[in-house]
């Protein structure tokens, strides 16, 4: 039995307003307005749209609250949020602006306790734990804080750790793999599929459509998401007002350079699957 | 007066139902307050999370009663996912706590051999008792999304609406009992499809 009921989740990397991602979880692009984009993924069918807030410590947390409370008000699927979530509170606001679940990842790194307290709660099944996996000397490593901190925590006991502690569902990203388009990193799915029960999300690396038949042997991925295949398939969908955005790494929109993804959609996608 | 009062009994995503129910003209509100929610046309009961704790806060906000009783007035009542559940008698998630008992039945695990925490989420399609003549016959086989660990096994199988399909085992994913309408899935998040079953009840509504 292969694993036809993959979901299909954009990951939309968000600054502010913007749609941006990276390579590596490094060096981020604007994209454009990221409304324009989950609206765009929402008429595709999606099966749910998950926002990563890249510097949420660095900026005002209500833009990400008044960008979901916007959203919500257009598009019907689940939409997971996340991204330098602190403290029971910040999830409670994101809850209520209408978030229906939520990733944890650095601070439950340094209080374990937050995680369970989470759970108990906001129930389990509202409580993903995101692990962000670099790989060094032959093993996987967690990073934090949008992969700009190490920890010499091993991906393999952590991801243990977690679903004793009662996550429903790992958001996992290769880092290494990550904006790339060089496939899924599956040294790291085939360390962890005999690990846990619970299921994962995988992330990082989709490039063509050969990269979801090698993964679909794994039967604890329930979903898969994507970025950058679907973001730079959207670029062209959209027009850009440059003078509205205030800040942002702009020049790759602006040079209207092709970029190295094959155009994608999520209904291609969908087909790949329905059809394996 | 509203159309829909959506009980705020502080579990889940209510914001995501009343952006639905907004979405096709129905007027409605967040509230746990009993004046509000007996003048109300409909009410619905959302909900994510644990039973026995969301018994506990319907409880301490003295809304019991309020619920119980807008049932015996005969209009709509509508619960989704948790909301569904807390209208059974009782659920394996938590024993010492006992639901509305408005629908005779009980809530139990999925249940599967050498598998534990099993939960479903994602997108199942729904199979509707053909026979029933409902407003869901045009959404069958329509995929929905769900979330939960706990499944509704109403005493009287009659009244189970539809049906979904999770790692080969059947289970109840939606009842009509009386004035009762409850979804295991949630409507509010199963896009076009979902947002069909706010417009039926709408159509209920405004008659």
């Amino acid at each position: 039995m292969t694993n036809k009921n993959l979901r299909i989740i954009p990951r939309l990397d968000i600054k502010g307003q913007n749609l941006v991602k990276g390579i590596h979880l490094e060096g981020f692009r604007a994209l454009g307005n990221v409304n324009d984009y989950i609206e765009k993924y929402y008429l595709e069918e999606a099966d749910e749209i998950l926002l990563n807030d890249v510097v949420a410590s660095l900026y005002n947390r209500n833009t990400l609250f008044n960008l979901i409370k916007k959203i919500t008000k257009k598009i019907f699927i689940p939409l997971i949020a996340g991204g330098g979530i602190k403290s029971l509170k910040d999830i409670e606001f994101l809850l209520s602006s209408g978030a229906d679940r939520v990733f944890l990842n650095s601070s439950i790194i340094q209080n374990p306790r937050l995680l369970s307290d989470a759970v108990k709660y906001f129930g389990s099944s509202t409580i993903i734990v995101s692990i962000e996996a670099i790989k060094s000397k032959r093993k996987y490593f967690c990073l934090t804080n949008s992969g700009r901190e190490e920890t010499n925590l091993e991906v393999n006991s952590w991801i243990k750790q977690v679903e004793d502690m009662g996550a429903s569902e790992i958001f996992l990203t290769s880092v290494d793999m990550d904006g790339t388009g060089r496939g899924f990193d599956i040294k790291l799915i085939s360390q962890i599929n005999n690990l846990i029960s619970i299921p994962i999300i995988i992330s990082g690396g989709y490039g063509k459509t050969t990269d979801i038949k090698k993964i679909l042997k794994y039967k604890k991925i329930s979903a898969i998401s994507i970025g950058s295949a679907l973001h730079y398939s959207s670029i062209k969908n959209f027009k850009y007002n440059f003078n509205k955005f205030d800040e942002g790494n702009y020049e790759f929109l602006k040079s209207q350079k092709k970029n190295k993804f094959n155009f994608t959609n999520i209904k291609k996608l969908r087909k790949i699957l329905d059809n394996v | 007066m509203f159309d829909v009062a959506i009980i705020n009994y502080e579990m889940g995503n209510l914001r995501s139902i009343l952006s639905a129910c907004e979405a096709v003209g129905l007027k409605a509100t967040i509230t746990d307050n009993p004046k509000i929610i007996k003048k109300s046309k409909s009410i619905i009961l959302p909900g994510v999370g644990a039973f026995n704790q969301a018994i506990k806060n319907i409880k301490k906000k003295k809304l019991f009663r309020v619920i119980l009783d807008f049932y015996y007035s005969k209009k709509p009542v509508i619960g989704i996912c948790l909301g569904m559940q807390i209208l059974f008698e009782e659920s394996e998630e938590n024993l010492n706590t006992k639901g509305f008992g408005i629908i005779k039945g009980a809530v139990r695990e999925f249940n599967y051999r050498n598998k534990n925490n099993v939960i479903n989420i994602g997108w199942r399609k729904i199979k509707v008792k053909k026979f029933k003549n409902t407003y869901l016959d045009i959404l069958n086989n329509k995929k929905f999304y769900f979330i939960h660990k706990f499944i509704c096994v109403p005493n009287d199988k009659n009244i189970i609406l539809a049906h979904s399909n999770y790692l080969n085992k059947k289970f109840c994913a939606a009842v009509k009992y009386q004035n009762v309408e409850a979804y295991q899935f949630h409507p509010e998040k199963s896009g076009i499809n979902g947002i069909k079953i706010y417009k039926n009840l709408k159509k209920k509504i405004m008659i």
